[in-house]
């Protein structure tokens, strides 16, 4: 009888659960959440293709598990997520092309384990990655990617949006037409920046050995360094401008070398420190400042 | 080199009529950075008929051309995926 009873609640709240399903769609509110768990053995390999527009943010934990917790419009996006060993792949689609496509959203929120490689893709709606160790490529058309305190080989490529880097180490590619990249506190022993508009900032030291290429068609390229710093430094524009606020730490080239700027540019080289890493800025009309950090 | 931008001319010819990510946000960024490549690569290509031997711009244009190359292969993805 009591056993009779449980059955009973148990189906009549799966009928109501199923009916609050069923009327979602039509009430065209409440977004639908989905959280799925997948046990990974060593360094997961997840893959977000997110076709729709939406916010993709990971997070790490010390669990060798990876959470995948969507939110969507209901019966507007479809989710496929697959786990073949350690990696992990997630697409999502649009499921009505025909219907307003800014009702197509879906976010993303990914914990995973900090060893993890990452390849993410979204249209508009924020990149953000926080305390991440594993090589990764993002990509994004007009949505901004922010990274906090990850490390490896990161790509980065967006269409417009703009790139802000704080803590970042290991190597750094990012590639924009009208994106801005911020390069922030990095320990970076490789960064290729190119933007054909945008403005390109770094703010912090470069490592010995290391070698940055920050180039920017129309925009502004600015290096603030610190007064520790060991670097070779060429800078050169086309038709822009060399904007040297640094003149008192710049020596002249210490290394001896013969240095061309080309006849059709400004150029400036110098040296700070020892000039053990590579420095190399150019613009083609856009101005290039040099400063030292205070 | 100016093979390259007329087979990237080419492509473009078949945007300008496409959906594209059929969400107007991506496809106004889509559409503005590609008027805005178009206007770098017509910059570079001035400067460079008048200074044929520099090397720096050159450098520029081939640059932005692999970007406009990339960009038209992302709208066609972009225009495919909902046709």
């Amino acid at each position: 009888m009591q056993s009779r009873g449980i059955r009973q609640i148990a189906f009549s709240a799966l009928g109501v659960g199923l009916l609050v399903c069923a009327a979602a769609p039509i009430w065209g509110a409440s977004p639908e959440h989905q959280e799925r768990h997948f046990t990974v053995k060593d360094h997961p390999f997840v893959v977000l293709q997110n076709i729709v527009n939406g916010r993709i943010e990971v997070k790490s934990w010390k669990n060798s598990e990876v959470v995948v917790s969507s939110t969507s419009a209901p019966g507007k996006v479809g989710i496929d997520i697959e786990q073949v060993g350690d990696r992990i792949e997630i697409n999502a689609n649009s499921l009505e092309p025909s219907s307003d496509p800014n009702e197509a959203e879906a976010d993303f929120q990914l914990t995973v384990p900090e060893k993890t490689e990452l390849q993410l893709r979204t249209q508009t709606g924020l990149i953000y990655v926080e305390q991440v160790s594993g090589d990764m490529k993002l990509q994004s058309v007009a949505g901004d990617v922010h990274l906090k305190e990850v490390s490896g080989y990161i790509i980065v490529k967006t269409t417009g949006g703009t790139l802000v880097c704080t803590q970042c180490a290991g190597k750094l590619e990012f590639t924009s037409i009208s994106g801005n990249a911020q390069i922030l506190q990095p320990s970076l022993t490789s960064l290729n920046a190119m933007t054909t508009t945008g403005n390109i900032l770094y703010d912090g030291d470069f490592m010995h050995t290391g070698m940055y290429s920050m180039n920017s068609g129309r925009g502004l390229v600015e290096v603030r360094f610190s007064g520790n710093d060991s670097f070779d430094l060429k800078a050169q524009t086309l038709l822009g401008h060399v904007d040297n606020q640094a003149a008192a730490f710049l020596k002249p080239d210490t290394h001896g070398s013969h240095h061309s700027g080309g006849r059709f540019s400004h150029a400036l080289f110098g040296t700070v420190g020892q000039g053990l890493a590579k420095v190399e800025l150019s613009s083609y009309s856009g101005t290039i400042r040099i400063l030292k950090r205070d | 080199m100016a093979n390259g931008g007329l087979v990237l001319n080419q492509a473009e010819l078949a945007v300008p009529n496409m959906q594209l990510a059929g969400n107007s946000t991506v496809d106004a960024s889509l559409r503005d950075n590609l008027r805005t490549v178009n206007e770098f690569i017509a910059e570079c290509q001035q400067h460079l008929k008048q200074h044929p031997e520099d090397d720096l711009a050159r450098e520029y244009l081939e640059s932005a051309y692999q970007q406009k190359a990339e960009l038209l292969a992302a709208m066609m993805d972009s225009g495919g995926s909902e046709h």
